[in-house]
């Protein structure tokens, strides 16, 4: 079979870019930065699920109907936040 | 189960013509193809998954929106020592999954198994932490729902008919089918026999529900009503969310543990090896997703608004 057998220094390496990453969302969740602690927290997640993502789950080198079954669902993940939060931003009710 | 071993089924008359591994299905021409196969269901599936939390996520960001305050300070109740400590387990757990993975691909049969139990291991304590989490919002009433108490100052609820109870109280209460009112306070003579002597918490309940839930029902603000009090409809709808969704996690994790004991159970009789282990591969897929859904939740639920605080 195909499948890529990963090396242990880089899933060692995941793991403290993982403990890196939670070590640096907590400091900046007690850091005022106004508006941009929402985004911050959010950024710094998606930096560390990227890594879950190429890494641990093989992504990197898996082949590419894999890759594009992982687009097409973050895709559809992206129309459901994006198309119900301009509805409700958008609306004086609300 | 077929009692024959994999080398009798092999040197069936069938696979005399046409000799494969046996772990193939005779649907597949391959084995390469058999696990590309597989691979893009497990995939598929978890596809489906982000499509079910992504539903839960959306509802968290519309009333997060809603209410901004109330979220921040409901969000404040929650233990971020605890937080992150489950968040560094679940790292770990996964850190352990991918190379329980690698060991499943080497046909490294000892180191597999070794790796699926510190797994599991490490999915315990989490499962454990968060035992101790719901436990303090039990106590404390933190719970959506009739009863809900939101009082981050230690103020008494009038809503709530009687004193905190301790979780094995409260266990017993549920047992006994008095979901809503203490076992004591739902018998009446009991009940009356408290109201004699002078014990206010059950006496004032009846009068009590009734104002507080105007409060509670209001979307939005209550002209004449106190700042905490606008906050407790959304610090009702945090929580609900936040049961919710570490709610939905941990079954996730709880069905997790199932299946790497049965992979744990096959591994031990041998089943996988450097030519078959799509099984341990995929389990893996899912457990890595299951972490993912922690990363977004931790600074979600647990971090927002501590900032304010530090002032």
């Amino acid at each position: 079979m195909s499948a890529h057998i990963g090396s242990l220094k880089v899933y060692v390496g995941v793991f403290m870019v993982l403990m890196i990453g939670t070590a640096i969302t907590i400091y900046a969740a007690f850091l005022d930065l106004g508006l941009f602690n929402a985004p911050i927290a959010l950024v710094i997640a998606t930096v560390k699920a990227i890594f879950v993502v190429l890494f641990f789950m093989h992504v990197k080198d898996s082949d590419r109907l894999t890759k594009i079954t992982v687009a097409a669902g973050i895709f559809w993940l992206a129309i459901l936040l994006s198309l119900t939060m301009t509805d409700f931003l958008s609306r004086t009710w609300y | 189960m077929d009692p024959r071993s994999e080398q009798q089924i092999a040197l069936e008359p069938h696979h005399a013509d046409a000799p494969h591994h046996p772990r193939q299905f005779h649907h597949f021409d391959t084995m390469e193809q058999q696990y590309q196969s597989s691979s893009l269901g497990m995939w598929v599936f978890l596809i489906q998954e982000i499509m079910f939390f992504g539903g839960l996520f959306v509802a968290y960001l519309v009333y997060r929106h809603k209410y901004y305050e109330a979220f921040g300070i409901a969000s404040a109740t929650l233990r971020i020592d605890l937080g992150a400590f489950n968040t560094a387990v679940l790292i770990g757990s996964s850190l352990t999954m991918a190379l329980a993975v690698n060991a499943a691909q080497r046909g490294l049969r000892k180191r597999l198994m070794t790796f699926i139990v510190l797994t599991m291991i490490l999915g315990s304590i989490f499962l454990g932490v968060k035992v101790v989490e719901y436990t303090e919002k039990f106590e404390k009433r933190e719970i959506p729902g009739k009863n809900f108490c939101f009082e981050p100052q230690g103020a008494a609820c009038t809503n709530v008919s009687h004193a905190p109870e301790s979780t094995p109280a409260i266990l017993q209460r549920y047992a006994t089918g008095h979901f809503f009112e203490a076992s004591h306070a739902a018998a009446p003579h009991e009940a009356e026999a408290t109201h004699g002597s002078g014990t206010t918490a059950e006496s004032t309940h009846a009068e009590s529900v009734e104002p507080q839930y105007r409060v509670r029902d209001a979307i939005g603000d209550v002209p004449g009503s106190s700042e905490r009090d606008r906050s407790k409809p959304g610090a009702e709808i945090y929580f609900s969310l936040y049961f919710a969704m570490t709610g939905m996690h941990a079954i996730h994790m709880i069905v997790g543990m199932g299946l790497m004991a049965w992979l744990l159970f096959h591994a031990y009789r041998g089943r996988y090896s450097q030519t078959y282990f799509t099984p341990i591969e995929n389990f893996g897929l899912y457990w890595h997703f299951v972490d993912i859904v922690w990363i977004y939740l931790f600074p979600l639920l647990y971090l927002i608004n501590r900032h304010i605080g530090a002032h």
